[in-house]
C-alpha cells in the first residue's frame, strides 16, 4: 500500500458547513418543544406545585407562552377547597403577563400591564377534586401569632357578661353553690387547721402544767425544813444543813425548769395570737375569690361595650396580625443599605455604575383585577387593580398598591372599598389598610347566650370602616361600625331582666361601634366605645347596682357564718391558753418562795439558829469543855 | 464524550500530518481566550460559536483552554490589577455606563475587574498566541515528527499488520 493510493483529501473551506444540520436539527428540536410540549410541562409543573401547596387538586385548563411576544397566559385556574371538595375555594378565569422585552434582554421580569380575570370564591367544581393525605398536624406560626392576640382581646371581655348581670338581677342565691364548694373555702380549712392545732397544744400543755405545778414535792421539802430546824442535836443540825444545800440545788433545778416552759408557752401563745388576724385575711381572700366565682362584675360603662364587640374587633386584629406576618414573609423588609462585604480576590471587584435605565429583577407594574359575580359562588362584581410588585421596591420608590372596588349580591355585601398599601420604599416598612362597606347584612350575632338569657340580634344591616397602619413593629388600627334595623332577640327567664332590656334595646335604632387598637403586638391597647353599651350599662346599672351590693353582702355573711363557729372555738381556747401561762407563773412562784425559805434556813442555821443556843460552832466548843480538853 | 475525544484524536493526527497549520493555531488561540476568561459569560459563548461554525481544530481549543486555565489561575491578581485600572479610567467611565445600561451587553460581566482584565490581556496578547502557536506547530513537525519517523522503530512499526489495518481503516472512515 503506497501513499499514491491514498485519495487526496478535499480541501475544506474555513466554515464548518458540516454542522449546519444537526446545528439546524438542535434549532427545529428546540423550537418544537417550545412551540408544542413546553405549555403542556408547564401547566402540568403549575398543577403539580399547586397541588402539593394547596392539599388539594390544583387544575389549569391551559397555558400559553411566547417566546416573542414575551407574554403568559394562564387559563382556568382552579383550587379546590380541601375542606369541600365539591367547590373551588378560588378559581380565575384567565391571568394575563405582558413581559417587557427590554427588561428580559437584561435578564429583568418586568410585567407593564397584566390582567386577573374573573375572581370566584366558592365556586361549584364540575366533578369534586381529589385531597391529599393530611399531614400530621404542626403548629402552625401564623395560628399562634393570631392567638397571642386573641389571648390579649380574650383579657378584655366576658362572653357571658350580660348573662352574670341578669342572673344577679334575678336575684341568683350563691347559697347553694356556696355549700358545694365550702371545703375551698381557704379561710374554713385553715380554721379547722388552726383548731386541731391548738387543740394538740393544748393536751400537751395541760400534761404539762400539771407536772410542773405538782406541789407534793413543795410540801415534802417543807416538812424536811421544818424537821432540821427542830432539830436540837448540833450533830443533826450539821448533816441537816447539809441535807438543805441539796434541796435547795433540787428546788433551783425545779424552778428552772418550769421557767423554760414558761417562756416557750409564751412563743407559742404568741403564735396562736396571731391566729385570729390571719383567718381575717383569709376571709377577705375567700369573699374575692367568690365574689370572681360568681362574676360579680364592677359596672363599667366601657366594660359593657367591651364585652359585646370585643370579639368581632379581637377577629379582625387577628387577620391583620396574619396577613402582616404573611406580607413580612414574602415580602421582606430590605435593608437602607446592604452590607457590602469585600469580595475574596479570585472573584475581583465588581463595579456599578449609574444605572441610567435598567429594571428590578421583578416589577408588576400594572395588573387589572375584574371578576363578575355568577349565580351559586361567593363571587362579586369587583374590579380593582394591583401596582408595583416588586423585588426592589426602594428603587421602584413607590408602594404596593392592592385598590378593589365592588359588591358582592350573594353575601349582600354593597360598595365595598379596600385598599391595601405595602410600602417599602422607606428606611422602615409600613403597611396599610383602608376597607369601607357601605351596606352589608348582619344574619345574627348573639351578646349572650345563657339558660338565663339569650340577647342579640336576628339580623341587622350594618356599614363599616376599618383603618389599619403597621409601622415599625407597632399598630395602630381603628373601626368604626353602624348597625340599623336591628331585630333583636330578648328571651330572659326573669320577667324583670325582660323588660329591662327590651326597653332599653327598644329606644336604640341605630347602634354605632369605635373601637382604637394601638401599641407593639404583644402589649395591644384597646379600647371600644359603643352606645348599645352605655345604654345597657345606664338602664341596667341602678338595678345592678343594688343586686351587686347585695350579692357581696350574702357573700360576706355566708362566709362569716361558715367561720364564725370555728373562729370563736378557736378564741375560746387561746383564752384556755391564757390559764395555763397563769398557773406556770404561779408554780415558778412557789418554787422561788421556796427556794428563799431554804436559803433563810440555811443561813439561820449558820448563825445557830434553830432550836439550840448559839451557832454550830459555838455549841461545838461548849460540848468540847464539857469534855474537859 | 466521543465527540470530544474524537476531536483529541483528531488534534493529534492534524499535529502529525502535513496540513493544518491554521487551524490548530486559531483552535490554540481561541482556547487561550477560553482559558482566561474566568467563568462562563457572553463571550465565552462567542467564543465556542466561533470554534464550531468555523473550521478550527476544536480539540486543541479544548486542550489549550484546560492548559491557560491553570495559567489563568495564578494571573488572577494580576488580572486584577489590570481590571481595576481600566475601569476607573475616566475618560471610559461614560462608556462604560453607557455599556452597562444597555441590553445583553452586562452579560459579559466587563464591569468585574478580572473579566476586563482577563479580556483585554487575552485580546492583547491573541495575535502572539496565534503567530506564536504556528510557528511552534510548524518547527514541531519538522524537527520532532520528522525526526521520529527516520527512527527504526516507527519504520517497523510502519510495516507491521496492525499498522496496515489502521492506514486503511483511517482510508475509508477516518475524516
Amino acid at each position: 500500500m503506497t501513499t499514491e493510493e491514498k485519495k487526496a483529501p478535499k480541501k475544506k473551506g474555513p466554515i464548518r458547513w458540516e454542522a449546519i444540520i444537526p446545528v439546524t436539527i438542535i434549532c427545529a428540536g428546540a423550537y418544537a418543544y417550545f412551540a408544542w410540549f413546553f405549555d403542556q410541562h408547564l401547566k402540568k409543573a403549575i398543577e403539580y406545585v399547586g397541588t402539593q401547596a394547596n392539599g388539594a387538586e390544583v387544575n389549569v385548563a391551559s397555558v400559553k407562552t411566547s417566546f416573542l411576544r414575551g407574554s403568559f397566559d394562564l387559563n382556568g385556574l382552579q383550587v379546590t377547597d380541601k375542606d369541600m371538595p365539591a367547590q373551588n375555594i378560588l378559581s380565575l378565569d384567565n391571568v394575563h403577563f405582558q413581559y417587557m422585552w427590554d427588561a428580559l434582554l437584561r435578564m429583568k421580569f418586568v410585567v407593564d400591564d397584566a390582567s386577573i380575570n374573573q375572581i370566584q370564591v366558592a365556586s361549584k367544581r364540575s366533578r369534586p377534586g381529589f385531597v391529599l393525605p393530611p399531614e400530621p398536624a404542626k403548629p402552625s406560626k401564623l395560628d399562634g401569632l393570631q392567638k397571642e392576640v386573641l389571648d390579649q382581646v380574650k383579657k378584655e371581655y366576658s362572653q357571658n357578661m350580660l348573662g352574670d348581670l341578669i342572673g344577679l338581677l334575678e336575684g341568683a342565691d350563691p347559697k347553694d353553690q356556696l355549700e358545694k364548694i365550702r371545703e375551698e373555702l381557704k379561710s374554713e380549712k385553715r380554721v379547722k387547721e388552726m383548731i386541731a392545732d391548738v387543740t394538740t397544744k393544748q393536751k400537751v400543755w395541760e400534761g404539762e402544767v400539771k407536772r410542773l405545778s405538782d406541789t407534793t414535792k413543795l410540801k415534802a421539802i417543807e416538812g424536811q425544813v421544818q424537821s432540821i430546824k427542830a432539830e436540837k442535836n448540833v450533830l443533826k443540825q450539821l448533816a441537816g444543813a447539809k441535807e438543805l444545800n441539796d434541796l435547795l440545788k433540787d428546788v433551783q433545778k425545779q424552778a428552772k425548769e418550769i421557767q423554760g416552759a414558761g417562756k416557750k408557752l409564751e412563743g407559742e401563745i404568741r403564735t396562736v395570737s396571731a391566729y385570729p388576724n390571719e383567718v381575717q385575711a383569709l376571709v377577705k381572700d375567700d369573699i374575692a375569690s367568690l365574689k370572681n366565682r360568681f362574676k360579680i362584675p364592677e359596672l363599667d360603662v366601657k366594660d359593657m361595650a367591651m364585652a359585646l364587640f370585643a370579639k368581632e374587633f379581637g377577629d379582625y386584629i387577628a387577620k391583620a396580625r396574619k396577613y402582616q406576618a404573611l406580607a413580612k414573609q414574602y415580602l421582606p423588609e430590605k435593608k437602607e443599605r446592604e452590607e457590602v462585604l469585600p469580595p475574596p480576590r479570585e472573584i475581583g471587584k465588581t463595579y456599578e455604575f449609574p444605572i441610567t435605565k435598567s429594571y428590578p429583577l421583578f416589577w408588576l407594574k400594572r395588573a387589572a383585577i375584574s371578576s363578575t359575580g355568577t349565580p351559586g359562588s361567593y363571587s362579586g362584581n369587583v374590579s380593582g387593580e394591583l401596582t408595583n410588585v416588586t423585588t426592589s421596591p426602594k428603587w421602584v420608590k413607590k408602594p404596593i398598591v392592592l385598590d378593589l372596588k365592588g359588591d358582592f349580591p350573594a353575601s349582600e355585601m354593597y360598595g365595598v372599598q379596600a385598599k391595601v398599601t405595602a410600602d417599602f420604599t422607606g428606611a422602615v416598612a409600613r403597611q396599610g389598610l383602608d376597607l369601607k362597606i357601605t351596606t352589608f347584612a348582619i344574619p345574627g350575632r348573639m351578646f349572650s347566650e345563657s339558660d338565663k338569657l339569650k340577647f342579640g340580634l336576628k339580623k341587622a344591616t350594618g356599614s363599616t370602616k376599618l383603618t389599619a397602619a403597621l409601622q415599625d413593629g407597632e399598630m395602630e388600627m381603628s373601626w368604626n361600625a353602624q348597625i340599623s334595623k336591628p331585630d333583636w332577640l330578648v328571651e330572659a327567664k326573669s320577667n324583670l331582666a325582660q323588660e329591662l332590656l327590651s326597653g332599653i334595646v327598644g329606644g336604640i335604632p341605630l347602634i354605632y361601634v369605635n373601637g382604637n387598637v394601638s401599641g407593639p403586638w404583644k402589649a395591644l391597647n384597646m379600647s371600644i366605645t359603643s352606645n348599645l353599651g352605655d345604654e345597657l350599662a345606664n338602664g341596667m346599672k341602678a338595678q345592678v347596682s343594688k343586686k351587686i351590693a347585695e350579692a357581696e353582702g350574702k357573700l360576706q355573711a355566708l362566709v362569716d357564718e361558715k367561720i364564725k363557729g370555728p373562729q370563736a372555738e378557736l378564741l375560746g381556747q387561746l383564752k384556755g391558753n391564757g390559764d395555763f401561762l397563769s398557773q406556770i407563773k404561779n408554780a415558778d412562784q412557789l418554787y422561788k418562795a421556796n427556794e428563799d425559805k431554804i436559803k433563810t434556813e440555811i443561813a439561820n442555821l449558820q448563825k445557830g439558829g434553830g432550836k439550840g443556843k448559839g451557832g454550830l460552832e459555838e455549841q461545838g466548843k461548849k460540848l468540847l469543855k464539857k469534855f474537859k480538853f | 464524550m466521543t465527540l470530544l475525544l474524537k476531536q483529541l484524536f483528531g488534534f493529534f493526527k492534524l499535529l502529525h500530518s502535513e496540513t493544518g497549520n491554521n487551524q490548530l493555531a486559531w483552535g490554540v488561540a481561541l482556547g487561550f481566550i477560553l482559558g482566561m476568561t474566568p467563568a462562563l459569560s457572553l463571550q465565552s459563548l462567542l467564543v465556542f460559536f466561533c470554534l464550531f461554525f468555523f473550521r478550527v481544530q476544536i480539540g486543541a481549543a479544548f486542550l489549550a483552554a484546560f492548559f491557560f486555565k491553570f495559567i489563568a489561575f495564578l494571573l488572577d491578581p494580576a488580572f486584577d490589577a489590570v481590571g481595576q485600572w481600566a475601569l476607573e479610567l475616566p475618560a471610559l467611565q461614560g462608556l462604560f455606563t453607557d455599556l452597562y445600561n444597555m441590553p445583553i451587553v452586562p452579560f459579559t460581566r466587563f464591569n468585574n475587574s478580572i473579566v476586563m482584565g482577563s479580556g483585554i490581556v487575552a485580546i492583547i496578547l491573541l495575535p502572539f498566541v496565534l503567530a506564536g502557536s504556528k510557528w511552534a506547530i510548524i518547527k514541531y513537525r519538522v524537527t520532532v515528527v520528522e525526526r521520529f519517523r527516520e527512527t527504526k522503530l516507527f519504520k517497523v512499526w510502519t510495516k507491521t499488520s496492525l499498522y496496515a489495518w489502521y492506514y486503511k481503516y483511517d482510508t475509508y472512515f477516518g475524516n
